[in-house]
């Protein structure tokens, strides 16, 4: 088995570690950390459940090979929620944005990054910006809503 | 036997029917809450299925010698390690857990695996050899019904067969002026919860304890169906379902449980089983496909008078909740409407086509889809208005439906009706149809109604359990068997709780769900009624709880029980407030007592006192009723189908859990939605080609309609906790009929066969514009 | 997943090195959103895996001589943002907006998009319709070459096996043009194309155009001009609907479509001409 040392912040914190070259930046979260924090869903980047945050960017985690996160800043939902929980996850707990509970980090850590780039997106914006991760219990109606709330604009 | 019916409450309630925030969102919004598939154990080894090359072939050889010598892999399993029974279902055990004789379909399990690694397992699957003997595949349900197909089941392809007649159809259709005969087609809709199938299981030798760790509807079966299957002591096997992400009728049925188990048991270390989506998706149950066969007679007034229906149903390779999905669409087929004469048959049948199950509406959605393109192609015909012809033919209260029983319980649908009409969509529908941007988008708005039967039916073991113990902090802790799958079951016991014990702060309560070994056994969490079992159990429990609470008060206080209130969490004389004792200082002495109390809450569910011969199950008795309005928007050019707003009318009873009922209503007018638009699981010759996300198409929060507007209906059905039923599946079997209806409206096409994809709407569309 | 060799060239020259070291042996990586997807499949038979995301060399967007250079492992999300291709590449812009979702488009690259020659690929028809160039390296060669001498079948280029992709040069848009992206998929994001159609028209005067570039995505081998459609579409005034419905109608003639899981040869043919229509009749600011 072909491994390789990688070297990356995760987190806030220093990660080095010699891990199997091909493994995803998620399989190494859950199954070697065990920060389970952001699931699988899929596997194959269609389903969003996966999304960390790599450089200021969203990303599905199962379509990042471990070697290319060397050198980079990734950021999961227990990095966000470290100092406590954020505004947005508290407007998607106030606006009922959550059943089931198992799209909630990848919804979270695609909202933070939306508005880290868009502080007060639309409706079409915010749309547009969650497009990419599935729900199937919510009918997102609320999760609009949630991140309506967080960005500050109307409920 | 007596039904415990409540009177409404007449002091303003505090919690019921309040906004709050859902119990464990704290947890799931930081990612904190662990699922089955974020568990990790000590000496873990990974498990993994083998399964069927073929969709019907006999079994030769298995030979796992090369896969048992693969470095790395502990045990395989075939069918001869099977200490007990080598089946499964839930009403007839006929899915071996692993084949012997025999595969049906591509997902049969044929091996399993446990390995020390993940990696190592999808080496190891190759290495399983077996020899099979291929047989032709059943593909088409008509096929498989002829006495010269292929046999699925030694006893032949026909599961199940319902019949039933109510006054005299010919008669009924002679009387008729109009006559609108049809066939209509559903798909084979996919569950697609975001978490599949997946589980931990670990065995205590000290304890001599199996513990099986996997998300499902019903933790108790599960801890029968593994004990039956490992012949063990059910005790001995403690299951626990809780939380999931996500079930909708797909989990019902076991997954893995009785393989995590037997891997568990064998090798004597903890295994863990993460179904791919790609495994998920061809080994996990399906919603029916149905060919639905309908002939409806009716008076020129719009007074119905015949209905001839035909339910053709694809269960697949194996029973699963065939029967009574059939069933149950042959309950429903009739819509909830007024109709003399009917005659309705249901076909259960085996083909080779992957394994169909319960999935919310479970037979429903197909029947209401059917009936209510009848009754909007009647109301056209007629020139009625479709409302108006809905209301000169819907049930009132004790009146027979479609197969002879009364619904002698709650009912809404006068009131569904009304808000109907007054919504924003229907009232403002030909100037919404006006709004044509583009001459080529046309809309339309279409409307549909639909009930629900909840509970399994009479004839059937159905119940609810619940135990409330009260703590030395003066708080309580809350047990009911049912399994939060989403729905927000833990918060609506948790209300029922707050309410009945008459407390003012939510953290006095504690809920608990979903473990054999910590919870009473409080019934399924299917059927629309998950919330209703526990929730009634734990209404009874906390109404003992205050009486014992109000008896320990009294001697404290030295005064009689009648004159006693609670308020607050705090028990008072009622004419002398100050005289007190709250819950926490009542606790403390009581624990010092070793007197704390439990209490405990048990009934059975309400069923019919008649049954409908030759129709296991039927009738139900309490039901929900739902009514939807869809604004739908058309491409004319390309026939692709967008649903822009939509409204939800519910009537569950008193709606508990506000924020719940609200989230369960707009999941399903989307979930709906895709079962209308974009949803089918495509099988040929019994291979799946459907067998990811991005070929299995579900809604994304772009295709879902710029407003969904929820409207309850409370009507208040005394035979539920705070007048509350259940509505978990209603909320979304009207919306698709009010998509294809709404289609008709737009483009004047009738779409008979879902789902409504682009290029079916398209080629409707052409074939109209050259007539 | 797969066993592989993982290597990461530190420049341009010791990725070129690799590819001839390793030629047919070896698969480039750049965002992996296709690449993961293979070698979890159990698609992919090279064994090493060259690591090109990272090259300076093969990133970024310039504007140059009334052109637009752009690296090819530049992502779909900076092709958005960017305030070059936004001004003088909008249609391309329009295109990548429509791939994946936000995630795919943060890794997914326009290289690896033109690379996979995915007859779907929504870049694609885009870049044919803008005439684009490619620039293609080896270790001591660099050559040019048009969009029509690119691909040559589905998942097939004629880039060679000791070759990188270079740049991409598209013209830049001008005063007089006016265009159109149109996907058709079966839902409204994350969507892989039944059909696509890019259309751009050069103005002369009124609702007369002197040129026309039609190119029809998802519904053939290899993706093409569209130039019946061209001629028609130039050979008149854009004034009456009937003759616009004429002008796309050629479509039919134009494409060669499959049938697969999400749609049947019949409808692709048939909807490219209404997608084709749709667009003219967005364009032109035309009632249907």
């Amino acid at each position: 088995m072909k491994t390789i040392k990688i070297n990356f912040v995760l987190n806030g914190e220093e990660i080095v570690d010699e891990v199997p070259v091909n493994i995803t930046l998620l399989d190494y979260l859950r199954d070697y950390l065990r920060l389970t924090g952001t699931k699988e869903g899929c596997g194959k980047g269609e389903c969003g459940a996966c999304t960390v945050i790599i450089n200021g960017r969203s990303v599905n985690s199962c379509m990042v090979l471990i070697p290319q996160v060397d050198g980079k800043n990734v950021l999961t939902i227990e990095g966000l929620s470290n100092d406590g929980v954020t505004e947005i996850q508290e407007a998607f707990v106030e606006e009922g944005a959550i059943q089931c509970g198992f799209c909630t980090p990848g919804m979270v850590m695609s909202t933070y990054y939306l508005l880290s780039k868009n502080p007060h997106p639309d409706e079409e914006e915010i749309r547009e910006g969650l497009s990419g991760n599935l729900c199937r219990c919510t009918g997102y109606k609320k999760i609009i809503e949630a991140v309506k709330r967080a960005s500050g604009g109307k409920k | 036997m007596k039904i415990k019916v409540e009177k409404p409450i007449k002091k303003k309630e505090r919690w019921i029917g309040k906004k709050v925030p859902q119990v464990l969102s704290n947890e799931k919004v930081t990612g904190k809450l662990k699922y089955p598939s974020d568990i990790y154990l000590e000496n873990m080894l990974w498990g993994a299925v083998v399964r069927s090359k073929y969709p019907h072939a006999v079994i030769k050889k298995i030979d796992a010698t090369k896969a048992e010598n693969f470095p790395g892999v502990v045990k395989v399993l075939t069918w001869k390690d099977i200490p007990g029974v080598n089946g499964f279902g839930i009403v007839v055990q006929d899915q071996p857990v692993l084949c012997k004789d025999k595969v049906r379909y591509v997902g049969d399990a044929v091996a399993l695996i446990a390995a020390e690694t993940r990696e190592t397992l999808s080496k190891a699957k190759e290495l399983v050899e077996v020899e099979y003997e291929v047989l032709p595949p059943v593909t088409d349900p008509f096929v498989a019904m002829r006495d010269d197909a292929p046999k699925v089941h030694r006893d032949g392809n026909i599961h199940l067969h319902t019949v039933i007649n109510k006054g005299d159809i010919n008669k009924g259709f002679g009387e008729a002026d109009l006559i609108i005969e049809n066939e209509y087609r559903t798909g084979r809709q996919e569950h697609a919860y975001l978490e599949t199938e997946s589980g931990v299981a670990y065995y205590d030798e000290d304890t001599d304890l199996l513990t099986v760790w996997c998300g499902g509807q019903y933790a108790f079966r599960d801890q029968a169906q593994i004990a039956r299957v490992l012949a063990l002591d059910p005790r001995k096997v403690r299951v626990i379902a809780n939380p999931l992400g996500g079930g909708f009728g797909g989990k019902d049925e076991i997954t893995t449980q009785i393989h995590l188990a037997l891997l568990t048991y064998l090798t004597k270390r903890p295994v863990k089983m993460v179904i791919s989506r790609e495994e998920s998706m061809i080994f996990s149950w399906k919603r029916h496909p149905m060919i639905l066969k309908y002939r409806t007679g009716v008076k020129k007034d719009g007074t119905l008078i015949a209905n001839e229906v035909y339910i053709y149903a694809d269960t697949g390779a194996y029973a699963s909740l065939g029967g009574p999905v059939v069933n149950l669409a042959v309950e429903h087929s009739c819509g909830p409407y007024r109709i003399p004469n009917t005659h309705i048959e249901g076909f259960c049948i085996y083909t080779n086509n992957g394994v169909s199950g319960a999935f919310r509406g479970f037979g429903v959605n197909q029947v209401t889809f059917a009936m209510e393109s009848q009754m909007d192609e009647i109301a056209r015909k007629l020139n009625m208005d479709p409302v108006e012809l809905r209301r000169k033919n819907i049930l009132k209260r004790g009146e027979e439906t479609g197969i002879g029983s009364k619904i002698e319980t709650s009912m809404g649908l006068d009131i569904i009706l009304k808000e109907m009409e007054n919504s924003s969509i229907y009232r403002d529908r030909a100037k919404e149809e006006n709004l044509d941007k583009k001459p080529w988008i046309k809309r339309g708005v279409g409307v549909a109604i639909s009930y629900q039967g909840t509970g399994l039916g009479v004839g059937l073991p159905d119940y609810g359990s619940a135990w409330i113990e009260m703590r030395k902090d003066g708080g309580f802790n809350v047990f009911a068997g049912n399994v939060d799958v989403g729905q927000g079951l833990q918060t609506s016991f948790k209300l029922i709780a707050l309410e009945t014990l008459c407390l003012r702060d939510e953290r006095k309560v504690h809920i608990i769900t979903g473990d054999t070994h910590l919870t009473p056994d409080s019934g399924t969490s299917t059927a629309s009624a998950g919330t209703y079992r526990g929730g009634k159990a734990i209404r009874m429990a906390g109404i003992k709880m205050i009486d014992l609470l109000k008896k320990h008060a009294s001697r404290m206080l030295g005064e009689n029980k009648e004159n006693l209130e609670i308020e607050d969490g705090t028990i008072f004389v009622k004419d002398n407030p100050d005289r007190r004792i709250s819950y926490e200082e009542l606790g403390e002495i009581l624990f010092k007592k070793g007197r704390l109390p439990k209490t405990e809450g048990h009934f059975y569910f309400p069923t019919s006192k008649t049954k409908i011969p030759g129709a296991f199950g039927l009738p139900h008795y309490i039901f929900s009723f739902s009514g939807s309005v869809a604004l739908v928007e058309v491409n004319t050019l390309t026939g692709k189908v967008n649903l822009v707003k939509a409204v939800n009318i519910i009537d569950g009873g008193k709606v508990i859990n506000k924020l719940g009922f609200e989230g369960q209503s707009e999941g399903g007018i989307v979930m709906g939605m895709g079962y209308a638009l974009t949803e089918d699981t495509i099988i040929k010759d019994g291979y799946f080609l459907t067998k990811n996300l991005s070929t299995y198409i579900i809604p994304t929060i772009k295709d879902a309609p710029k407003e969904i507007e929820t409207i309850p209906v409370e009507t208040y059905e005394e035979l539920g906790p705070f007048g509350e039923k259940g509505i978990g599946e209603t909320v979304m079997v009207p919306i698709a009929p009010a998509i294809t209806n709404g289609i008709f409206d737009a483009v004047g096409v009738r779409i008979r066969q879902i789902p409504a994809t682009p290029e079916r709407v398209f080629w409707a569309i052409r074939k109209r514009e050259n007539k | 997943m797969k066993e592989f060799e993982y290597l990461k060239p530190r420049d341009l020259n010791e990725a070129l090195f690799f590819a001839r070291e390793y030629k047919h042996r070896k698969k480039f990586l750049a965002g992996g959103t296709d690449l993961i997807v293979r070698l979890k499949d159990n698609l992919i038979r090279e064994d090493y895996i060259i690591d090109i995301g990272e090259i300076k060399e093969l990133k970024g967007i310039e504007r140059k001589n009334g052109e637009i250079y752009i690296g090819p492992t530049t992502t779909h999300s900076e092709i958005i943002e960017s305030q070059i291709t936004k001004k003088y590449a909008p249609l391309l812009v329009e295109a990548v907006k429509t791939i994946g979702s936000p995630q795919i488009r943060n890794r997914g690259t326009i290289g690896g998009n033109v690379c996979n020659a995915s007859p779907a690929g929504d870049s694609i028809p885009a870049l044919v319709i803008s005439g684009a160039r490619f620039v293609i390296k080896s270790l001591d060669n660099e050559r040019t070459i048009d969009i029509k001498d690119l691909f040559l079948g589905p998942g097939k280029t004629s880039i060679g096996d000791d070759e990188i992709l270079y740049r991409i040069i598209i013209p830049e848009w001008k005063e007089n043009e006016i265009g159109f992206f149109n996907k058709l998929g079966q839902r409204n994001a994350m969507s892989i194309s039944i059909a696509s159609v890019a259309v751009k028209l050069e103005r002369e005067e009124g609702n007369k155009f002197k040129k026309a570039f039609v190119s029809f995505g998802a519904v053939s081998p290899v993706v093409n001009r569209a130039t019946r459609c061209e001629n028609l579409l130039t050979e008149r005034e854009l004034n009456s609907k009937d003759y616009i419905f004429e002008a796309a109608s050629c479509a039919v003639n134009e494409v060669n479509p499959i049938t697969d899981v999400r749609a049947t040869r019949e409808y692709r043919r048939e909807v490219s001409k209404y997608l084709l229509y749709e667009s003219l009749l967005n364009l032109l600011r035309i009632g249907g």
